[in-house]
């Protein structure tokens, strides 16, 4: 999928910027309307992030000082005795993050477009759809594991004696299936929302020059739609690859189901490893960041308005 | 620009709002010092599986010390989250936390990192207690808690299928052929890659006069001892005397297992006596099973210990008072109360004789023996880590990814490498 | 792919009227009757796909606990012991409930009413650094979530924050603020405001145009943020958790953690799913009550006024 030629050029990273327009006050009230939230952010997620920063660059010792050690801990971690560990829980973090962020906008779109319809009972499905995203993790995890025990229903039901979580790609597709039932979800309210914005007239419009349902959806609704969408994956993808709790759950990172944030989890809490946990913690965050970057720049270049774009009303 | 700046008003109050917001929650704070070390402290303990505690113990405290009542902070059932809990009190310097019922494998971490204070033994009855239990609560020689609770596993077996446990791994072997005629499984432990992978692979390499770390600190998990006892898991797979679906087992899958009649013989501790002959639909095997110590290379094996130890925050306030309710901890009548209303098992070793508890727990003297027989985990200050490693290589062996000896060696290699042990 | 349309404006000229069914070949009709028929196919395949393992849950609570490991579609004695379990006094559970509505209720509140504030900003006005503070708010959404523990609980220790509301609820706000104003601008900056412009020509304020006319139009994206917002504060668990360490503050996921069975190595399912069924229910019915009143109430109101 390319985002389309139509897109503002100027919401391009590195365009060069549209002739200003408006100066001086304009900048100066917009900032006081974003201050809260980036203050905000700041204390709770700047500070902490900074703070790792800075202890990333620390040994770890039980009952002694900690001694500073340059970036030691990321050499470590990319090319010493934990590579291993974290290039492999890299791999698999992508391979989740990429099926099950494909699965989940195709089932969320498929339920956006249903939910969008206008039937009978249509609240009763908006509200099902509801139900697994509402489920909190916690439980969700315990009942996809006791579904999926050697003797659980699953394997009742379809009369398989698949060990689930006993070898690589049952334990890989049963987290992805968990992930994908538990927040497709997410992905229909938003994409519904996003259908919500798209006034009737376009379809009428459309069908009147008779488009079929195939070409209204290509040509009507899904670019309308990208903006909200693209949104959406964007977010699923960043809390995709801190995936932690299903797998933890599930398999405990054994055949080859280890994630980054798994990793983060073992070393920081479970070890008290504060310098190679912060280090992993970074390492994650510029991974995730050079992902959203990546994003983007090939498929939300809508996304991130340029500095001075010009209003929409002009 | 109106509207805009009081969209500006708002937020700046919100922001402010935001800071103060809902301090409705209440403070635990009861902080009147007693400059001697005597007051009031609070108890962490796990979940309190019973709901007994308070009125069977506490009230008992509290009303003997009205000066230094006992406060209980539950924390969530799982190990892992109660850890990071008690983690976080130490590390914030924290007089939240006096005394806690710690996992005995924690013990050894957090008096390396001086996070619990040393204890004088001649307060308590330590010749009374089991002494692998006692053997928990030291590191490098000296004590840093008392034991309040332990823990030992058992061999459950189908008494209406075999007339005799084994007592050795050989026999075991042996009977399995009777499950072979029954189309069931012979034998299972819990072998998911979690801290249960940890206990019964130490459980197997102590049976066999094995060890991970030797007396002296040293790491001997790639002796052959140790090698004979994991494989006595390994080839459980491979020959088939362990079902392949033990792999995904933990405590509550292996104990289905056994309930449902698809196992012969199961590895778990003492609380499947109770549930295995409860009513339901859960157990076909009530009344049909029986219970041994876990069999070994050549005889009695070694069970893992479980358990708690008191510990006492280095961070306390009331030092004092919680050496006091230590010594309480470990009067009889609590130990008792531990054992009939706490379901747990008592650290002092006449208790597991004693005919009134027998009468209602009749694996308590099979247990015993089982525990004089026991050995601790690892006693390192980096156990998480060691677990870990020991969890990602026997899984390794077990699922046949590494034969034994090479992921022994790969185990001593990577444990050689942990700094702080 | 190609687009002709411009996502940002109506085209002009829309024929309002629909065309007539006469008018339509029959070979409509059939193809209308197949979608239909694709309809309540793929609204059955949906509903089934959502609601399997969540009715799986249901029976499991309807167990009692000596017959969990029972794999029959219907328990065969039903009975509402976990839920009596869920309640019973030392689980706190109905305290826990309140905390939650508390800690989930002004999470949303603040975090929507700042989210709209500064999605505003980002999606009608012009000032330099945009994108700067656009991505740094992204970048908040990037950190490994259990990295902000220790740090954080360092801190509001300090401050003498443990067990009280507030030490959830603002960690809380800055998780929920970068998917509200993401959305929320993406939201804005796809309205007709035009509309507003007119209504300022007709002699509004910026501020009641705002509220009038944008705010109605824009219901479905905040109340879709809202909702989703409020959902993830209310499933919360890693923050709750490490800031509460009595009931006094203490919301319902941490509360289920508590469960346990007869001793620490049971597991406890059925009384896990029976509280994961109380937990789920109400707020399925409620979202739902909500969607009908207000949303199309107020999408309603908008377009007709």
């Amino acid at each position: 999928m390319t985002t389309t030629s139509k897109v503002r050029a100027s919401g391009l990273p590195g365009a060069p910027p549209l002739p200003k327009r408006h100066k001086g006050g304009g900048t100066w009230a917009a900032w006081y309307l974003v201050a809260p939230a980036l203050l905000l952010l700041a204390a709770v997620i700047g500070y902490p992030l900074v703070k790792a920063i800075y202890l990333s660059l620390f040994s770890d010792t039980i009952g002694g000082t900690s001694e500073f050690i340059g970036l030691g801990n990321y050499r470590t971690a990319l090319t010493g005795d934990g590579a291993g560990d974290f290039w492999s829980a890299l791999r698999v973090t992508g391979l989740f993050t990429f099926f099950s962020v494909a699965l989940e906008v195709a089932i969320g779109l498929a339920m956006a477009l249903v939910m969008h319809r206008a039937f009978r009972g249509r609240g009763l499905v908006r509200a099902s759809v509801l139900v697994p995203w509402a489920i909190p993790t916690a439980v969700t995890s315990v009942l996809w594991r006791w579904m999926l025990q050697p003797e659980g229903i699953v394997n009742h039901l379809t009369g398989g004696s698949t060990l689930w979580t006993g070898s690589q790609w049952p334990s890989r597709a049963a987290i992805v299936i968990a992930d994908t039932w538990k927040t497709s979800p997410f992905l229909a309210l938003l994409i519904l929302a996003g259908l919500q914005l798209i006034p009737d007239e376009l379809y009428e419009a459309a069908r009147v020059d008779g488009a079929g349902a195939w070409r209204r959806f290509r040509s009507v609704t899904l670019p309308l739609l990208m903006p909200s969408l693209m949104v959406a994956v964007l977010f699923r993808l960043l809390d995709a690859l801190r995936i932690y709790d299903l797998p933890q759950l599930l398999t405990g990172g054994a055949n080859g189901t280890t994630t980054l944030s798994m990793l983060v989890v073992q070393s920081s809490i479970q070890q008290t490893k504060f310098g190679y946990g912060s280090a992993l913690s970074t390492l994650t965050f510029l991974i995730i960041f050079g992902v959203a970057l990546v994003f983007i720049r090939f498929m939300g270049t809508s996304l991130l308005p340029a500095d001075d774009e010009e209003g929409r009303t002009a | 620009m109106k509207f805009t700046r009081a969209a500006c008003a708002v937020a700046a109050s919100l922001a402010s709002v935001a800071l103060v917001a809902g301090c409705s929650g209440s403070t635990p704070g009861d902080s009147a010092a007693g400059a001697d070390g005597t007051g009031p402290f609070t108890l962490v303990i796990g979940k309190d599986t019973s709901g007994k505690l308070q009125s069977k113990v506490i009230d008992l405290w509290n009303k003997e010390h009205p000066d230094a009542k006992a406060k209980v902070i539950e924390l969530p059932a799982s190990a892992d989250e109660q850890r990071a809990a008690i983690v976080q009190n130490f590390q914030a310097h924290s007089d939240r936390f006096d005394a806690i019922s710690a996992d005995v494998v924690w013990t050894s971490e957090f008096a390396a990192r001086g996070w619990i204070q040393k204890i004088d033994p001649s307060g308590l009855p330590i010749k009374d207690m089991l002494p692998a239990a006692v053997k928990t609560a030291q590191y490098k020689g000296d004590l840093y808690g008392a034991p309040i609770t332990s823990a030992g596993a058992l061999l459950f077996y189908r008494k209406d299928l075999i007339s005799k446990p084994p007592t050795t791994w050989k026999d075991l072997i042996d009977d399995c052929r009777i499950a072979k005629q029954h189309n069931m499984g012979c034998y299972a432990g819990q072998f998911a890659k979690y801290e249960g992978l940890t206990v019964n692979a130490t459980e197997a390499i102590n049976s066999a006069g094995g060890s991970v770390y030797g007396s002296d600190g040293s790491v001997t998990v790639d002796s052959p001892q140790a090698k004979a006892g994991l494989d006595f898991l390994v080839n459980g797979f491979k020959q088939g005397y362990i079902p392949k679906s033990a792999i995904t087992y933990q405590e509550e899958d292996a104990r289905r297992a056994f309930q449902q009649g698809k196992l012969l013989f199961l590895r778990n501790w003492p609380y499947v006596y109770s549930l295995a002959n409860a009513g339901g639909s859960d157990s076909v095997i009530k009344g049909k099973f029986g219970m041994a110590p876990l069999p070994g290379a050549n005889g009695v094996g070694s069970t893992t210990l479980g358990g708690n130890n008191l510990v006492l925050s280095s961070y306390s306030k009331h030092k004092k008072s919680v050496e006091q309710f230590m010594a309480f901890m470990e009067s009889p009548a609590v130990q008792r109360v531990e054992v009939e209303d706490l379901s747990n098992s008592p650290v002092l070793t006449d208790l597991y004789t004693d005919k009134k508890l027998v009468a209602e727990n009749p694996y308590l003297p099979i247990l015993k023996e089982g525990l004089l027989h026991g050995a601790p985990r690892p006693q390192v200050p980096a156990y998480d880590e060691t677990s870990l490693r020991i969890q990602t290589h026997v899984y390794d062996a077990l699922t046949g990814k590494k034969d034994t000896a090479a992921a022994l060696k790969e185990l001593a290699a990577d444990l050689r490498k942990i700094p702080a042990n | 792919m190609a687009t002709t349309v411009h996502s940002h404006r109506r085209p002009v000229g829309v024929r309002s009227g629909r065309p007539m069914t006469a008018r339509r070949p029959p070979s409509r009709v059939v193809r209308r009757r197949l979608a239909t028929v694709g309809t309540v196919l793929s609204v059955l395949g949906i509903v089934v796909f959502c609601i399997a393992p969540f009715y799986w849950m249901i029976v499991s609570s309807l167990k009692g606990p000596n017959d969990i490991f029972n794999n029959d579609l219907w328990p065969s004695a039903p009975t509402l012991v976990n839920y009596r379990a869920v309640f019973s006094g030392e689980n706190n559970f109905s305290y826990a409930l309140r905390n939650s509505v508390v800690i989930a209720g002004t999470t949303t509140l603040f975090a929507m009413v700042i989210g709209v504030i500064s999605a505003y900003a980002f999606a009608r006005l012009h000032f330099r650094g945009k994108r700067l503070a656009l991505g740094a708010v992204l970048a908040a959404s990037m950190f490994p979530g259990v990295a902000l523990l220790t740090p954080l609980f360092q801190q509001f220790s300090n401050w003498g924050w443990i067990d009280q509301y507030q030490s959830v609820v603002i960690p809380d706000i800055s998780f929920a603020l970068p998917l509200a104003i993401w959305v929320l601008s993406s939201f804005f900056r796809e309205l007709p405001w035009g509309l507003e412009e007119s209504a300022m020509v007709d002699g509004a304020s910026k501020g009641q145009a705002f509220r009038l006319v944008i705010l109605p139009l824009a219901a479905p994206g905040i109340f879709t943020s809202a909702l989703l917002v409020f959902i993830s504060v209310w499933n919360e668990f890693l923050i709750a958790n490490a800031m509460t360490l009595t009931p006094a503050a203490q919301p319902v996921t941490v509360a289920i953690a508590k469960f346990t069975g007869s001793s620490q190595y049971q597991q406890p399912f059925s009384t896990q799913m029976a509280a994961g069924v109380v937990v789920t229910v109400p707020l399925v019915i409620l979202v739902w009550i909500l969607q009908r009143r207000i949303v199309s109430g107020l999408t309603a109101g908008a377009l007709k006024g």
